[in-house]
């Protein structure tokens, strides 16, 4: 894994569960959206804990285990549902009593150790085994790279229409094409080499960005404001748990700035290849695609998340190798952006209703993320099969992502490159076994 | 009857889907899932439609904390997809909000609409 195992990491890893196990429990945040609705009628009396319980592990538990261990054993990072999607359940497993309280934070700091001691207990593992394919594992993400500078062209897409969408993807390419042959510079003394993926990427988000503005509906009248109003005592709530928010904040961004966790399948992958700055403008755009959803459940249900917007990641992954000093100022950033979150809450919720273009920002920019996501971990996990296995590499995992389909138990189509690139490893090391998949001399 | 596609992912895959499968019977239109509520809550459409990564967060959300769980139905989520049975009995016993994950948007929306004609008597 990317990560040392040392005491420091150890503590993290149980602070980081122990917090999110226990904030769950005690309704104050949780990580996954879907779950954040159900707590308003948990909060009212309106459904038991039995069945807050029973829904949220029927909304996580799917994802843990089909989509955040796959991916994370993939990328050598623990991506952030992982654990903290296994955190909601086990708040939501214990009452929400004193008791439950030390139950659930007790179990949650448990499994973000025993995460830990797995994934490197996984890797050495297959490093074990007679055909090591744990090189070719990092083909999966190789693709997210090159090709996550194309959401912000679809997402304009979806916002006006095909042709602004093709002007924006013209002008990624060819910014890309210019820093790549002219961005190597001498300003001084100082050596800039400026990076052709990182340029395309920021300058498409601008762009994005811009054409939201200029695109952005009138208000319809107030509407949602109004909705939203009935809602004022539940960003009361949650201002009132704002230290405990800040802590865990900051905690998340220890953890990123550590190398333990990642936010989304793509920031792991340029964090995992140590490409610092891309990474921290990807999570910077993944951010903006998450502060309506993670903004609007919080305030019709009163619950927070442990994460917030994600914004926390962004200055976290800029803060890696920078020693003590580093971690320190990640976890001071973290915890102060997650207060400045959470004072934002009511002015959002207005503004989302002024600016109606943003909201439609946001849902266009994670629908596009997941669309480029999707095909770069797909083919990304064709490839690495194939890297795996020439023969028979591909035929996997194209037929895979089709059974998914068709499968009553799908998993996250997101996850279909991650399984089936491990699976192919572990599949070629049982027909070695059997003499059918020679090793190469 | 009117249709209204909310939050949050994949509004124009589902509209078409929508505007094939229900034909003339039903009127579809798109909005944001605050804009999409509102409208279901003053009658101006009868049934929501929406869809993210979790079939609930994005998709659902907004609907379930407005007009209270009672009327909402996740229809798919990771790892778990309803039945046409289990889905005409929840919309025969009122439900109108539906949410599921988008990449199984072609699976439930054709359930979804049978469902929705079956208590129509289309």
């Amino acid at each position: 894994m990317a990560f040392d195992i040392n005491l420091l990491t150890v503590l993290v890893m149980a602070a980081f569960g122990g917090i999110c196990a226990y904030l769950a429990n005690q309704n104050i945040a949780v990580f996954n959206d879907g779950i954040r609705p159900m707590y308003g009628p948990y909060i009212n009396g309106e459904i038991d804990r039995k069945t807050l319980f029973a829904s949220s592990f029927a909304l996580s538990f799917g994802l843990v285990v089909g989509f955040g261990i796959p991916t994370s054993i993939a990328g050598r990072i623990i991506i952030v549902h992982a654990i903290m999607l296994a955190c909601d359940i086990f708040g939501a497993m214990f009452k929400d009593t004193k008791t439950g309280a030390l139950g659930a934070t007790v179990v949650g700091a448990l499994f973000g150790v025993i995460l830990m001691f797995g994934m490197e207990a996984v890797m050495r593992l297959f490093a074990l085994l007679p055909i090591n394919f744990l090189g070719s594992l990092s083909t999966v993400g190789g693709l997210i790279i090159v090709l996550f500078c194309v959401f912000p062209a679809i997402a304009v897409a979806y916002q006006t229409n095909a042709l602004t969408g093709l002007i924006v993807l013209v002008l990624t390419m060819l910014v890309k094409q210019l820093t790549s042959l002219f961005g190597k510079f001498t300003a001084g003394d100082v050596n800039v080499v400026l990076n052709a993926d990182g340029m395309a990427l920021l300058f498409s988000i601008v762009a994005m960005v811009f054409v939201a503005v200029r695109a952005s509906k009138k208000s319809t009248g107030g509407g949602a404001a109004a909705a939203f109003a009935v809602f004022e005592k539940n960003i009361d709530r949650i201002k009132k748990n704002i230290l405990l928010l800040a802590v865990s904040g900051g905690i998340v961004a220890l953890a990123t700035t550590l190398l333990l966790v990642a936010e989304g399948p793509a920031s792991l992958t340029l964090t995992a290849e140590g490409k610092y700055s891309e990474a921290a403008i990807v999570s910077l755009g993944r951010c903006l695609g998450f502060i309506p959803l993670v903004m609007t459940t919080a305030i019709i249900s009163g619950v927070y998340s442990p994460a917030g917007t994600k914004a926390v990641h962004v200055p976290a992954i800029l803060f890696i190798n920078l020693g003590i000093m580093g971690l320190v100022g990640s976890f001071v950033t973290g915890a102060l952006i997650m207060v400045i979150e959470v004072l934002l809450l009511g002015f959002i919720a207005k503004g989302l209703d002024r600016f109606p273009g943003m909201k439609e920002l946001g849902d266009n920019t994670r629908t596009a993320m997941s669309k480029i996501l999707d095909i770069s971990l797909l083919v990304g996990g064709m490839l690495a099969a194939n890297a795996i296995a020439p023969t028979i590499g591909y035929i996997w995992v194209v037929g895979l992502h089709f059974l998914n389909q068709n499968s009553k138990k799908p998993v996250s189509s997101m996850a279909i490159g991650p399984i089936g690139a491990i699976s192919m490893g572990i599949i070629v090391n049982v027909l070695h076994l059997i003499g059918l998949f020679p090793v190469a001399k | 009857m009117k249709f209204v596609v909310g939050g949050q992912m994949d509004k124009k895959l589902i509209s078409g889907l929508l505007v094939k499968l229900a034909g003339d019977a039903a009127e579809v239109t798109v909005a944001t899932d605050i804009e999409a509520t509102l409208a279901l809550k003053n009658g101006q459409a009868d049934y929501y439609f929406g869809c993210c990564a979790t079939g609930a967060g994005g998709a659902l959300g907004i609907t379930m904390g407005l007009l209270g769980k009672d009327k909402c139905l996740t229809v798919s989520m990771p790892g778990r997809i309803l039945t046409q049975e289990e889905i005409s009995k929840a919309v025969e016993e009122g439900k109108v909000a539906f949410g599921f994950v988008n990449y199984d948007a072609e699976r439930v929306l054709p359930m979804l609409v049978t469902a929705i004609r079956q208590k129509a008597g289309l």
